[in-house]
Order: C-alpha cells, then structure tokens, then sequence
C-alpha cells in the first residue's frame, strides 16, 4: 500500500511529464478502442444486413453454381432433392433459381440475372410479397434502387426480357416492375432481378428447378442428406471477414504508432528516472526499503500512469464512444462503389470485451516498459546508488 | 571484541576494482563500538570514511574480514535482510540530506516508519515529537526545498531518529553547514545519544564536530592509524 501511495506521490510531482504521458497513452486507448469498435461494427452490420437480404444462415448450391462465373448458370440447376420439402414446407428453407438473361430497359441491352424466389418466403428480409402484378398475364419482378437507377425503371414499368430456356430455345416476354427496395447489400440489387419462383420455373420451362437454397438455421447441415453442396455461414461471410480484417490491419498501423509513442514516452521516463533518481533509490534503501521494493516502485510509477490514462479516457472519450454508440458515424462514401454491403451509417460495437481488452493489451505493454529499463534496482548496491552509480 | 560491542570488525578489507588492479579502501581493520557510543572517523579526503560506515550500514559488503552488526554478520545477509536490518535497527544521515523532494517534512519523517508497519494513530505522536526535538514544529507543512540548510539536515536527523535506531552512521552531516547549524545539529546529536543511548558514529574533517566527540578513530590510507577517546569530553558526557 506504501508503494501506491509513494508511486503516486512521486508521478504527480512529475507534473507536465506525467500529463504528457498519460496524455499519449489516454489518445492510444481511445484509437484502439475507436478503430477496433468502428471494424467491429462494421463486421457486425455487414454480417448483419448480409444474413437478412442474402445469405441465410448457409446455403445449399447445386454442384456446378459458381457465384463469381455466370456464364455456368445455365447448367446449375436441377429438382429440388425430396428431402429438402418438407423444410422447404416448415419455411425453413427457401429454393432460388437462377437465369442468366438481357433485358432492354430504353431499348439498350443489359445482361441480368433473373432470380426466381418464392414470393411468400420469409427468411429473406427481401420485400417478395410485393411482386404483384397489376394485370393478370404480365409477371411482376422486384429490384433494388441502384439497379432500378442504372437501368432507369420506375414502378409499373415493363421491360422486355429476353433468355434461353432449359432446352436452348431463346424466348422473351414482358415483366412489369412491381417493387423497388433498398438494401445495403449490392450483391442482391447490382444486376439482378427478383421475380416469382413459380414464374420463373415456367419460363425456363423446368418444374421444381432451383439453384441455392437458402437456410433458415444453420442446423441444416447435418440432418439434410442431399447431394448438393452445403456452404455454412462461416464459409459465405469469409470474404466479409477478410475485409474487415484487412481494414483492420490498416486502422491498427495507426495505433501501433500511438502505441509505440506511449511506449517509448514511458520507456524514457524510466530511463531517465533510473539516472536522475539514483541517489533517491540509494535513499529509500538506506532507509530500509528492500531492493525489489524500490524496483516495484519505479516499475509501479509507470503502470499508474496507464490506470491514469484509462480514466482520463473514460471522462474525455466515454461522451464520445456513447455518442458515436447512439448516433452512428455517417460516411460520406458508402460501400456501394465497392460492392461492399456497407451501410450509410455506422454504429460502432463498443463491448465490455474490447474496452476490457484493449485495457490490458496496453497494461500488458506497459508493465513491460514499465519494467525493463529500472530492472537492475533489485541489483543495485545501496551504497553505489547513493553515491550516483 | 567485547561483551558490550554491538559493532565489531574484525581483519575487514574492502577492495574496489580500479582498471586491471586492486585498490585498498580499507585494509585490515578491527574495531569494537559499544552500545552508547558517540564516536567519529576523522581522516583525510579518500581516507576510506564512508567506505567503513557503509559496510558498518549494511550499504557495502566487506570484501574481507567479518562485520557483525548487533549480532548479525553483515557479509552472510542478503539484500532484504540487511534492509530489514536497516529498517529497524540502523539509521542514516548524509552529508547531503537526502530528503525526497516531493515529500513534506512530515512525509519524509513517516516514511522510515510506514516501512516499518507502524500504526497510523502511533505515527502520528512520533513524528510530532521527533520534530519538537530537532526544533521543526513549525516547518511540518513545508517541502525540503522551502528550508534552509541547517533545517533539511534537521529534518534528516528527524527522519533517523522517529525510529529509535540503536545505531546512527552520520557520514559528514555538518559538511555543508554554516558554524552555528553544525552546533545546533551536533548538540541535538548529543542530547538524542544521552537520552537514548543511541550509538552514533561519524565521519568527519570538521574541527568543530571533532569537539563533541568521545571517541575519535583515525583513518589513513584505509587504515586505522589512531583510536583514541577525547578525555576532555568523556568528562563533560
Ligand atoms: N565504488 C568505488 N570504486 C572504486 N573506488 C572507490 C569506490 N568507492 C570508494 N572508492 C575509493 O576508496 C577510497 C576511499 O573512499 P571513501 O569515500 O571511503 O573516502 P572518504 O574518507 O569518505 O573521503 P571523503 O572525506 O572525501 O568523503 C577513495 O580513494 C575512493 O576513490
Ligand atoms: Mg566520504
């Protein structure tokens, strides 16, 4: 208790060194704290939003779909396995298909990828009751603002669609634009074009056709036995992931640069205790201190500051972590030029773990520099200390 | 070595490693302190003072000979044993004071006995009365850079003395004082070791503390060339 009481004594008299330092450690908590909670979240909603207009939670494919190649379209498809009805019956499952087709919005040709989805699914958040035809004969088609914008279509247009059925024939027919949607996820909007599943299954002249099937629960997996290819979430959001975290890695070169400049203000602290205090240190002995007292000290003056830091970032930073919290963080460039499923706003995720975290990784490094310039204390002979060796 | 020593040396070198050689700080010494003593190392600069009132402290090991401190051999102690033995036994006083500079007066005198453990509602009537003492009543507030000289020596003394040492090694502590000062530390020096019967031993080229001791020991080249007690004072003691 002595220690703390000394060790506090002794960085306050510090003064303007000990504001500064505690300053470069305080500014380091709140980059680690603010990068790591923005990517969190930003992992989050992307996650999120993706779970909800896109993946499910897994996806069976039919063995030849490849997402990133629609020229194979065309030939992934097939009946849906028997035993994938009864869940697709229980609304635990959803089949889409897929057709590769071109579409002449203002007569210039565009290719798309008509998705067949059954209109009453739910697992989608994907407004599909609202592909509702006007007039009987035409089929009504949904799609996302930033396709509707490309292609120039508002709600009640037709657009001519033109494709090749099952069996190689090309056919065309007019599809009437019943909904328009937003979603923070391109991948569901760029490009395609959402009608009734039934519809769809008609028009490609197949019946009981799909290409994915979407999961409501992950569970799918094992009690499924089918022959399609089963992606788990995990497996879909990889590249998500590996965005974030290669954001990530970018965001953490700048706290490594606080980091690093807490650590060295510290690191020359220390340095310059060990020198300047020595007769202070030989003091303290004679007195009756023991050396891995003393050591515990000088170690113990330099981790205060990190515990000094941690509140002073909670007075100045808590106002604006809960701020942010609240509020969001609105970005002026949204994901969409990257194809990214990247909200307008983002809510950072500001968790126990990561205040807890980043807390101790600091402490952690602290106790470090804190440490290892004022180790020799404990070797240190009283008599040469206070002689200023 | 005596009944009634409390400090005896006995053949104890130390030497300083110095380039390729060896220096001799102090060569061969013996010498008894019996308990109540108010003894003082006088020699030249270099002599080889503050190196025996290190190793006499528990500061320094002899390189040499044995020391035995109130019955402990200070060469066979380790680190936490010989500041425990500084703690409770053993008091200091340098040339400089040593205070902390960010301490108060008060601070400074308690720490010796937060070391210690002492209870916080004992610390408190110590302190008070160790300042009367050494006359700093008034001066408990303040921090070691508001006194003068003579006071921050005062204060030192104040801070060895809350803890009753047996042993008190004062190593040139009038070196930077002013004749009246250095008189005032040296009487309140001698009222402490007869009222307490503290052992105090000095070191010292300064004529004036010379006065006041009992026992004068000369050092010369590391070596004890005279060891003599100063009649005219034993009497007065
Ligand atoms: N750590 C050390 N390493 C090498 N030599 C040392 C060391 N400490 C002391 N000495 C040498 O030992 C000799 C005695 O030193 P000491 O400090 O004991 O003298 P002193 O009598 O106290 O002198 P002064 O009156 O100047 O304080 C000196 O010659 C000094 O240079
Ligand atoms: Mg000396």
């Amino acid at each position: 208790m002595i220690l703390f009481r000394l060790a506090f004594r002794n960085i306050k008299a510090a003064g303007l060194r000990t504001w500064l330092n505690t300053f470069v450690i305080s500014l380091t908590f709140f980059a680690i704290i603010f990068l790591q909670g923005m990517y969190n979240g930003m992992y989050e909603q992307m996650v999120r939003v993706r779970i909800d207009d896109e993946l499910g939670h897994g996806q069976y494919w039919h063995k030849n779909y490849d997402p990133f190649d629609p020229l194979t379209l065309e030939e992934s498809h097939a009946p849906l396995p028997s035993a994938i009805q009864p869940y697709i019956q229980k609304k635990e499952a959803v089949p889409v298909l897929m057709v590769p087709a071109a579409i002449y919005p203002q007569g210039r040709l565009q290719s798309v990828v008509l998705k067949g989805i059954p209109s009453n699914q739910t697992i989608l958040k994907l407004p599909t009751s609202e592909m509702q035809s006007s007039m009987q004969e035409i089929i009504p088609i949904m799609m996302g603002e930033r396709m509707a914008k490309q292609t120039d279509l508002a709600i009640g247009d037709t657009v001519t669609a033109r494709w090749r059925t099952n069996d190689g024939a090309f056919d065309a027919l007019e599809l009437e634009l019943a909904h328009i949607f937003k979603t923070d996820v391109p991948a569901v909007d760029f490009g395609q074009i959402w009608l009734p599943l039934e519809h769809l299954q008609q028009m490609f002249d197949v019946s009981d056709h799909a290409t994915i099937i979407i999961m409501q629960q992950e569970a799918g997996k094992q009690q499924i036995n089918i022959q399609w290819d089963f992606h788990s979430l995990e497996t879909l959001l990889a590249d998500t992931k590996q965005f974030v975290q290669s954001k990530n890695a970018g965001g953490s070169i700048f706290f490594s640069l606080l980091l690093f400049l807490a650590m060295i203000a510290i690191l020359d602290t220390q340095a310059l205790s060990i020198f300047k205090r020595r007769k202070e240190i030989g003091t303290l002995m004679a007195l009756g201190m023991t050396p891995e007292k003393v050591l515990g000290l000088f170690t113990l003056e330099g981790v205060m500051q990190g515990f000094f830091a941690a509140f002073v970032t909670a007075i100045w930073g808590g106002p604006i972590f809960w701020y942010m919290n609240k509020y969001g963080i609105r970005f002026s460039v949204s994901g969409d030029q990257y194809g990214l499923a990247l909200s307008e706003i983002l809510y950072p995720a500001y968790t126990f773990n990561l205040f807890a975290g980043a807390f101790m990784f600091v402490m952690v490094l602290l106790v470090i520099v804190s440490y290892w310039p004022v180790r020799h204390i404990s070797r240190l002979l009283p008599s040469d200390a206070l002689r200023g060796r | 070595m005596t009944e009634r020593s409390i400090i005896s040396l006995d053949q104890v070198d130390k030497v300083f490693p110095v380039g390729d050689g060896k220096f001799y700080a102090l060569k061969q010494i013996d010498l008894n302190f019996e308990e109540g003593e108010f003894a003082g190392l006088v020699g030249p600069s270099g002599s080889g003072k503050t190196t025996l009132l290190n190793v006499i402290g528990a500061l320094d090991k002899p390189s040499r000979g044995r020391v035995s401190v109130l019955g402990q051999d200070v060469s066979q102690l380790r680190a936490k044993e010989s500041a425990h033995l500084r703690s409770e036994k053993l008091g200091f006083i340098f040339q400089t004071h040593n205070l902390l500079p960010v301490y108060t007066v008060y601070e400074n005198i308690e720490l010796p006995l937060l070391l210690l453990r002492t209870p916080a509602s004992e610390r408190k009537k110590m302190i008070m009365e160790t300042l009367e003492w050494v006359g700093l009543t008034d001066k408990w507030k303040s921090k070691p850079n508001k006194l003068s000289g003579g006071q921050c020596q005062r204060a030192a003394i104040a801070r060895v003395m809350v803890k009753r040492p047996q042993i008190v090694l004062a190593d040139e502590p009038t070196a930077n004082l002013d004749a009246e000062n250095s008189h005032m530390i040296l009487k309140t020096m001698k009222k402490l070791n007869q009222e307490l019967k503290t052992t105090f031993i000095f070191s010292t080229h300064d004529e004036k503390v010379i006065q006041y001791l009992v026992r004068k020991i000369t050092l010369t080249d590391g070596k004890v060339t005279q060891d003599e007690i100063v009649n005219k004072l034993k009497e007065s003691r």
